[in-house]
């Protein structure tokens, strides 16, 4: 159960460029966003703001994006939270790490701002669905 | 075949000849050192007399039967040269 | 009285018997018999050769003049007798293996059988006995006269009668030798009946001198303490002080070096020795001989001096003493005795010197003119070999006669043995070069027998002439053209040092020296590299290890009459016959090479190696062995024993190899990994600015309604990230370029505080940022380092700038601070701490910070983020700079735990 004003997307990034492009084309597109710049503060936050969908950068401070996902997978209001990963590395392995753990998206940096709407678009969609579904 | 024990035999003799070689060294320069000063001269009461021999003299006897008596027991413990010459390997070029 | 008849008569009848016994040995050895002869026993009285007349009468005479001096004649050979396993031994083994048959032919053979050194050798020797010699005539012919007289005045020369007598005895002994000497030409110089004759002669004197000992002893003096008891009374010195000093020593080395280099002793010990082993008896029992001469030697000095009147010859005593007290049988067994030391002497000398002159200088000159010499018939050789000899007999004898006669008499027995031992000393670097000095080259024996013999003819040789002429006189008195520091006996200004001394100390100096030096400069010829290694390494040559000297062949025919000529018919065809038979290849009419090197042996032991090597030339044609042939075969010996050497150490290397290539291998996959790793780095930095660069140009390019407002931030992001994008691959290439150590720039003396002021400086906007306080603590004021201004900045604007981004302190600060540090063995240094009071370092992380990349966990505001490579950086430029960058634990005191990094740099001196 979502609470009334909660965000639709939590943005994860540590990067403060990055950061303020990803909540401009978000905002841009019409979702709500709220922005955390750390590991442990996206774990806090998601428990808190229950937001549609969380998009996730692996290389954080405190706890990297595959430690965050691992903790909000294991915990029942976010196991289901559909997850956006981006990262710089692009590697094969990465992607894979990530699917294991159950992220739902995946864009490698640098991307272009559709890639990220789209693909927050989609699992928002997935979402929705979801919704109706219950 | 060589059995154990010929081989630790072997080795005794082998150590036994090593010995016997360092002693056939040893000898001359202890008869050396015995028979040049300060060794030769070293003597307090010049007056002295062995056994009614001037101590001088009966010191250069002594020296040189020490030699001598030294050198006919390293010839009996030392291994027979003719045997040593047919392995000549073994033997030491000195 | 002893009649003439009696005396004459005696001596006769005991040459008779001597002769009769020679005889009778050969010919014992001849059928194979005579077990005894080939004895340890007989080889050990063999050696006593050594004891002379000169030690007979002439000890007796030392120990009257010169106190204890005697002894060191006997404890020299005693030396070199117990030390038999490293010298005497080896000598042995070589002179068997090499059949040689004189020491000239022993270093001629060693200098690859040159023949001038073994002309040398044998010229030098001739010269060095020929007192010797001279010595035993005077002994014989003075104990005749004082048994025939018994006048105990014998020094003082009566007339010349005594000339005449000394000649007839110098014929008789010339005949004498010839008899026992030359009756045949042996294959390998060994001489049976003469070493049998000699070891007779050597019990004779033996029991002559004790007999004569003790009764002097007992029957005279009343035991040895009532004997010695004279001693001062008489002026015998017996006190350490005037005994042991280099004079004692000198005459030690003389007689050690004598018991080898005289060719009696060599040609006693080398050459007539039929068995190795006999050198175990001979090792104790030898020096036991000498032991036993000399007992009595210092008693009857003692008690001819107490007893003679003055002026009695001291060297007569052993005669005198048993004459004075008219024990006639006894002073008729002495001069036996003394008769037996000078005939032993003189035959085993003259027939060494023989052996010499004749297969070292006449066989050669006969093989350069065979017409001169009548070889060109079948038993030339032999005929020539035995008529050279005995003619060399008579030479050496008429010579020692001759230096008799101008010597007069003048000196005592004991002076002019010391000038025959230090003339043959001078053999003694080269025999030692032989032994023991693979490199010693012909030319170096050659220069330092002459230079040592030049020495000794001139420092010894010469003045024994002093008496005879008034221009050798004065010669020792002024030196030659009045040079005084080119006088004989004090040669270039040394002084007041003994006559014997001085010359043995020059002669053997410039001797060695020539050696070395010339052996140093020059090299070996073929067969030379050959015969070094057959000599030096004998011992590590196993039975079989002959080398075959030739790759030539000759027919057996031409062989066959060759050797004929040299050893007669029979032997040789026994040579040959031995061979057909035993070799395989009985068609071959020619010889193998095998063949040829053993008979070179062969004749090499009839007429010396390097005759041998010649007249091999003439018969065997072919190719001659290269250089690098011989060469080759020299030292394959040495190959093999090095051989096995080398396998284990490859083996060894090759292991540790293996180990280098595996560290290496391991660290390659290190690096390669480290590589993938920086890449990957790399690639995520330089993706994030892309990231923010792309996504705002995209809504730059897609959204038209922004704001101006906006739309600068954007673009001013887009240019900061840009900017990090540039600095950060600026900085990767620096890095890069510092880790391979390209030098970037010099360092030269600076102030450091003047860096680290401009980089406060430079760092104000960052630090006023975060509010750092930053402080310049404790530091040192007036200092110079070795470094390089920016770059030093650099790495303080890079600590500086991370303190202020990491630290999250409620008033944060940073200090400052410098000190110097000495440490043992380091130069001095400037250690610059920055210490912040930050949240410091873990742990766990203080041995990661330097790598590429590393980032601690910044403060969320900071808007621009490093590269990460910041502290690697730094510390390679300070590694570049002789200095070090490393986190310290803060200091204790410091309330909050915060990072310290210390700088060190070199001080300027």
């Amino acid at each position: 159960m979502r609470a009334i004003g909660s965000p639709d997307i939590l943005i994860v990034e540590d990067e403060p460029a990055i950061l303020t492009s990803l909540e401009f084309i978000l905002q841009h597109a019409g979702w709500k966003t709220q922005t955390v710049t750390d590991g442990e503060a996206a774990i806090r936050a998601v428990q808190v703001l229950l937001p549609k969908i969380m998009v996730l950068d692996l290389m954080l401070p405190k706890k990297n994006g595959f430690e965050v996902l691992k903790i909000i997978r294991g915990q029942s209001a976010t196991k289901n939270l559909p997850v956006l990963i981006l990262t710089a590395k692009g590697q094969q392995q990465d992607k894979q790490t990530a699917k294991e753990l159950g992220a739902s998206g995946f864009v490698t940096k640098p991307y272009a701002n559709t890639d990220v709407i789209d693909a927050v678009a989609d699992l928002i969609g997935t979402v929705s669905k979801a919704d109706l579904s219950l | 075949m060589t059995s154990p024990k010929q081989t630790s035999d072997k080795k005794t003799s082998e150590t036994r000849v090593r010995k016997c070689k360092f002693a056939a060294l040893l000898l001359p320069i202890l008869g050396v050192l015995l028979i040049i000063p300060p060794l030769v001269s070293m003597r307090t009461t010049q007056n002295a007399v062995i056994l009614g021999i001037p101590a001088n003299i009966a010191y250069l006897f002594g020296a040189w039967l020490a030699m001598i008596v030294g050198a006919y027991v390293l010839q009996k413990l030392m291994p027979n040269v003719l045997t040593s010459a047919i392995h000549a390997k073994d033997d030491e070029s000195d | 009285m002893i009649s003439g008849t009696l005396v004459f008569g005696t001596s006769i009848a005991y040459i008779i018997l001597l002769f009769f016994l020679a005889y009778i040995s050969d010919r014992n050895a001849r059928l194979g018999k005579g077990k005894l002869l080939r004895s340890p026993l007989v080889f050990t009285l063999a050696l006593s050769v050594y004891c002379t007349s000169w030690t007979f009468y002439g000890a007796v005479g030392s120990a009257a003049r010169n106190g204890l001096e005697f002894f060191a004649i006997y404890l020299g050979p005693t030396l070199v007798f117990v030390g038999w396993w490293f010298g005497l031994r080896k000598l042995i083994r070589i002179g068997h293996k090499q059949r040689i048959t004189s020491i000239a032919d022993f270093v001629s053979s060693r200098f690859g059988k040159s023949e001038r050194l073994a002309i040398l050798i044998t010229i030098m020797a001739v010269v060095g006995i020929t007192p010797y010699i001279a010595l035993q005539l005077k002994a014989i012919s003075t104990s005749l006269r004082v048994i025939l007289t018994e006048s105990p005045n014998a020094a003082l020369p009566q007339s010349g009668d005594e000339v005449g007598l000394a000649f007839g005895v110098a014929a008789a002994m010339a005949l004498f030798s010839v008899m026992f000497g030359t009756r045949n030409i042996n294959a390998n110089e060994q001489h049976h009946g003469v070493v049998a004759a000699i070891a007779f002669e050597a019990i004779i004197k033996f029991i002559a001198l004790i007999a004569v000992g003790l009764f002097v002893v007992f029957g005279l003096g009343g035991g040895f303490e009532a004997t010695y008891a004279r001693a001062q009374g008489v002026g015998v010195s017996l006190d350490a002080s005037s005994n042991f000093g280099p004079r004692w020593i000198t005459i030690t080395i003389l007689s050690a070096a004598a018991i080898i280099c005289l060719p009696r002793q060599f040609q006693i010990t080398v050459v007539e020795n039929a068995n190795e082993n006999h050198l175990r008896t001979a090792s104790w029992a030898f020096p036991l001989y000498l032991f036993g001469i000399s007992i009595f030697t210092m008693p009857i000095a003692i008690m001819g001096l107490s007893l003679l009147p003055e002026g009695a010859d001291p060297d007569m005593f052993v005669l005198t003493l048993p004459l004075a007290y008219d024990q006639q049988g006894l002073a008729l067994f002495a001069f036996i005795g003394g008769f037996s030391s000078a005939t032993s002497m003189i035959i085993i000398a003259s027939i060494a010197l023989s052996i010499m002159i004749s297969n070292h200088i006449v066989v050669p000159l006969a093989l350069r003119s065979p017409k001169v010499f009548g070889l060109e018939h079948g038993q030339g050789m032999t005929r020539l070999l035995l008529t050279s000899r005995r003619v060399s007999i008579g030479a050496i004898l008429f010579l020692g006669f001759l230096y008799f006669w101008l010597t007069s008499g003048s000196g005592a027995l004991a002076p002019i043995g010391l000038i025959s031992f230090a003339g043959v000393a001078q053999f003694l670097p080269a025999i030692l070069a032989a032994l023991y000095w693979r490199d010693a080259t012909v030319n170096g024996a050659l220069a330092g027998l002459l230079v040592g013999f030049a020495f000794w003819a001139y420092t010894s040789f010469l003045p024994s002439f002093g008496t005879a002429s008034p221009v050798i006189t004065n010669l020792l008195l002024y030196g030659p053209w009045q040079l005084e520091f080119l006088r004989p006996q004090a040669l270039f200004g040394l002084e007041q040092l003994d006559p014997l001394v001085h010359s043995v100390f020059w002669s053997l100096l410039a001797n060695s020296m020539a050696l070395i030096f010339v052996s140093f400069v020059t090299r070996n010829n073929a067969v030379g590299q050959l015969q070094a290694a057959q000599f030096v390494d004998v011992f590590k040559q196993t039975e079989n290890s002959q080398y075959s000297f030739t790759r030539s062949s000759a027919p057996l025919n031409d062989l066959l009459v060759m050797t004929q000529r040299v050893l007669g018919t029979d032997h040789a065809n026994r040579i040959f016959e031995t061979y057909s038979n035993s070799d395989r290849i009985k068609q071959n009419k020619d010889a193998s090479p095998h063949f040829i090197a053993s008979l070179e042996k062969e004749l090499a032991g009839s007429i010396g190696a390097a005759s041998a090597h010649v007249l091999l030339g003439q018969v065997v044609s072919g190719d001659t062995v290269t250089l690098e042939e011989v060469m080759q075969m020299a030292d394959e010996t040495q190959q093999i024993l090095e051989y096995s050497q080398r396998l284990e150490q490859t083996a060894e290397e090759l292991q540790s190899t293996t180990r280098q290539l595996q560290t290496a291998n391991n660290q390659l996959r290190q690096l390669d990994q480290q590589k993938d790793e920086f890449l990957s780095q790399v690639s995520h930095e330089v993706r994030t600015p892309m990231t923010a660069i792309r996504s705002f140009s995209e809504i730059l390019l897609t959204n038209q309604e922004l704001n101006g407002t906006q739309k600068e931030t954007f673009i001013n992001t887009i240019h900061e990230e840009s900017m990090r994008l540039t600095s950060l691959l600026d900085e990767i290439l620096d890095l890069n370029a510092l880790e391979r150590n390209e030098q970037l720039w010099t360092n030269e003396p600076i102030n450091p505080n003047l860096a680290i002021a401009r980089s406060i400086q430079v760092c104000t906007p960052i630090t006023e940022q975060h509010q750092m306080d930053v402080r310049l603590g404790e530091h040192i004021r007036h200092v110079k380092v070795e470094a390089n201004f920016d770059r030093i900045c650099q790495v303080f604007i890079n600590l500086i700038s991370n303190a202020a981004k990491y630290n999250d302190a409620d008033q944060p600060f940073l200090e400052i601070t410098s000190e110097i540090t000495k440490a043992p063995g380091k130069p001095d240094q400037l250690l610059i701490r920055f210490t912040d009071n930050g949240p410091g370092i873990s742990s766990i992380h203080s041995s990661i910070i330097f790598d590429k990349f590393w980032r601690g966990a910044r403060n969320p505001d900071t808007a621009q983020s490093g590269s990460g490579l910041g502290l690697a950086i730094s510390k390679e430029i300070l590694n570049q700079m002789n200095g070090s960058l490393e986190l310290e634990l803060p200091r204790i005191g410091n309330t909050k735990a915060g990072a310290c990094f210390a700088v060190r740099l070199p001080l300027h001196m």
